[in-house]
């Protein structure tokens, strides 16, 4: 379901609840075959084995009957179009059809429904079950910069940006190594497509960046220039799996980065001892380190105090140990294969596919996210940060909980109180008029704040209603409104109470979203996981703030119109 | 420069090169000027590189310096 079509949604649920019912009510034609509901109306023939197209078309008295697939003509297999009912009696009864039935639909049982998901062990231990139900990354753009990234099958579905390559002799951003494109999969590999693996954050954009050669190796500038680079084209989020020894060019670029909001994700290195390589060891960059399938160090993963989170890298020593993912490889007939992986590489694009699931949750920015996935993390090893783990193992289904209940659920109590208080203090005094604009004052600012926490497959529904008004921008609009600042601002909040504040019915709910809203954008000035696009530094604060207050007292004016009509009618 | 030592084949990410040369010495190899196949056929062989030490990124990340090879053929 494309994000635009979230709009479509209250249409689209009506419309198939009308046509349910119209199929309920609906009688079969007289003298067609009955199917059961949830069938599709055709009926699926199974000839026995080798029987040939003229013969089923003669049986069947269909001149137009074809096996329903090219693979399909070996075992006998046709769809029939609503038979009579004496049709499929006969046809029953005839030796040389081995089955006729109803064609019915099947459901998956689980999600997702990739048929390999049950080898990543990786994404079970990090909980990507509960990111999926609080959002897919959508919204954000996590920079790649790799060996390149190549749209192999299981991509087919995920947004990859053109990209851009700045190694010299490989003049577009193809993966002619694997790497980057594996990388890629752990971040967003289409996830429940039937096909293949899944990946963390399936509706997240990738932009390749390669600064890698096909060989694995790259230039210290070329890494620069990919990393400037991510921040010109707004990535919010940049994945490096590479290392090597200190760059002072490269150090500028990540400070840069960092100026610019985004969060840089490096691997720890794969020495197998103390010692944290570059870039990962700059200051502020989340260096991550890898654990194997027990949740021990994996032998390979680079140790030491720089070291932020830990996450799955993969252990090969242990069978099936590997992380697996779909990824380009020139010794197979298409040119592509799911294969397994292990290194720091594969930890780093962990973390930061759990950071995009975050940022598109909450709004970002990247001290907000870092310190969500930090706080939510699984602490092993020694007691508190350590050299080993750091902070601890990425775990999203804590740092989930965390987002709906500290953030949200938060978020709502604070917004509901103080609903409360404005229209105790300055609403009607009419017998559920408080209670309305807190509780619509709770859902603006928090969102149906519980529902990715009720289990149950990921759907784009739960993911839009559990998020505050304020950021349903992306999933609604597209990408490119997700931080506008018409959108961040007081303009709702005021036209809802110049239009529906003087409604009887309406004004509790005008005043409540106008309260949730205002709160929200106090509480994004406050805390800066609010950052309204245009502005930079303190001007998007004070954007925040003072359309903030706008809507506060704008609240506070539909709650003094309905007090006054009611004194007025009394 | 001429080093020789053990071409390994690291498996981590999509595969690394490195060289465990006589003199103790573990390098991280750059192996983007030499044919894929000539690697495959040394892998685990003793071998005499060319190269030059050069500061490079990788995936490999092995923590040793780096050497852009040149040219690698058989250890006699």
């Amino acid at each position: 379901m494309t994000r635009r079509s979230l709009a479509l949604v209250p249409v689209l649920s009506a419309t198939a609840l009308l046509a349910a019912g119209c199929e309920m009510s609906m009688a079969t034609p007289p003298g067609v075959a009955q199917t059961p509901p949830g069938s599709t109306g055709d009926w699926v023939i199974d000839f026995v084995d080798g029987t040939s197209l003229s013969d089923a078309q003669a049986l069947t008295g269909d001149d137009d009957l074809t096996w329903f697939h090219p693979l399909a003509a070996d075992d006998g297999l046709a769809l029939l179009d609503a038979p009579s009912a004496a049709q499929v009696a006969r046809l029953g009864e005839h030796p040389a059809v081995e089955a006729i039935e109803p064609s019915g639909m099947v459901e998956a049982y689980g999600f997702p429904d990739d048929p390999m998901y049950d080898r990543q062990w990786n994404f079970s231990t990090v909980g990507a079950e509960s990111g999926w139900r609080l959002s897919d990354g959508g919204g954000v753009t996590v920079a790649v910069i790799d060996t390149g990234v190549s749209q192999v099958p299981d991509l087919a579905g995920t947004a990859l940006l053109e990209g851009v390559s700045f190694v010299r002799g490989e003049p577009t951003a193809a993966d002619g190594n694997g790497h980057g494109t594996h990388v890629a999969g752990t971040i967003a590999q289409t996830t429940n497509n039937g096909v293949g693996v899944a990946g963390l954050a399936p509706g997240a954009t990738i932009l390749p960046l390669k600064a890698l050669s096909a060989s694995g190796s790259g230039r210290t500038e070329w890494v620069a220039a990919a990393i400037d680079e991510a921040g010109d084209q707004g990535a919010q989020i940049i994945n490096l799996s590479l290392g090597g020894p200190p760059s002072a060019v490269i150090a500028n670029a990540v400070e840069k980065a960092q100026a610019r909001g985004i969060l840089v994700v490096a691997a720890a290195g794969n020495t197998g001892r103390k010692g944290v390589g570059s870039p990962a060891s700059l200051p502020g960059v989340v260096a991550v380190s890898a654990t194997g399938p027990t949740d021990a160090r994996a032998p390979y993963s680079s140790w030491g105090p720089e070291v932020v989170l830990s996450a799955p890298g993969g252990d090969k020593t242990k069978k099936g140990g590997g992380i697996l993912q779909d990824t380009v490889s020139r010794g197979s007939k298409d040119g592509h294969a799911f294969q397994e992986f292990q290194g720091t590489s594969m930890a780093t694009p962990h973390v930061a596919g759990a950071a995009a699931v975050i940022w598109s949750a909450t709004g970002g920015g990247a001290e907000h996210v870092k310190s969500v996935l930090t706080d939510a993390s699984v602490d092993l090893g020694d007691p508190g940060r350590d050299p080993v783990f750091g902070h601890g193992r990425l775990d999203l289904d804590r740092a989930v909980k965390q987002v709906a209940l500290h953030e949200r659920g938060l978020a709502f109590g604070l917004m509901a109180f103080l609903g409360w208080v404005l229209a105790a203090r300055f609403g009607p005094r009419r017998a559920g008029f408080k209670l309305a604009t807190a509780l619509t004052a709770g859902l603006t600012a928090g969102g149906v704040f519980f529902l990715p926490l009720l289990g149950g497959a990921p759907n784009a529904v739960v993911q839009l209603v559990s998020r505050p008004l304020l950021l349903w921008a992306d999933p609604v609009l597209g990408a490119s409104w997700a931080r506008h600042p018409v959108l961040m601002s007081a303009l709702l909040p005021l036209l809802l109470t110049f239009l529906l504040g003087p409604s009887r019915r309406l004004g509790p709910i005008a005043a409540g979203v106008t309260v949730g809203v205002g709160g929200h954008l106090l509480y994004g000035a406050a805390t800066g996981s609010l950052s309204p696009s245009w502005f930079t530094g303190g001007f998007g604060t004070a954007w925040l703030a003072a359309n903030g207050v706008l809507a506060v007292l704008a609240a506070v004016a539909a709650l003094g119109v309905q007090r006054m009509q009611d004194r007025d009618d009394a | 420069m001429k080093l020789t030592g053990t071409l390994v084949f690291r498996d981590l990410g999509a595969g690394a090169w490195v060289l465990q040369a006589d003199d103790g010495t573990t390098y991280d190899l750059d192996t983007t000027d030499v044919d894929a196949r000539t690697l495959d056929r040394s892998r685990g062989r003793r071998i005499e590189l060319t190269g030059r030490k050069a500061a490079r990124m990788g995936f490999g990340m092995g923590g040793g310096q780096t050497l852009v090879v040149g040219s690698v053929r058989p250890a006699g």
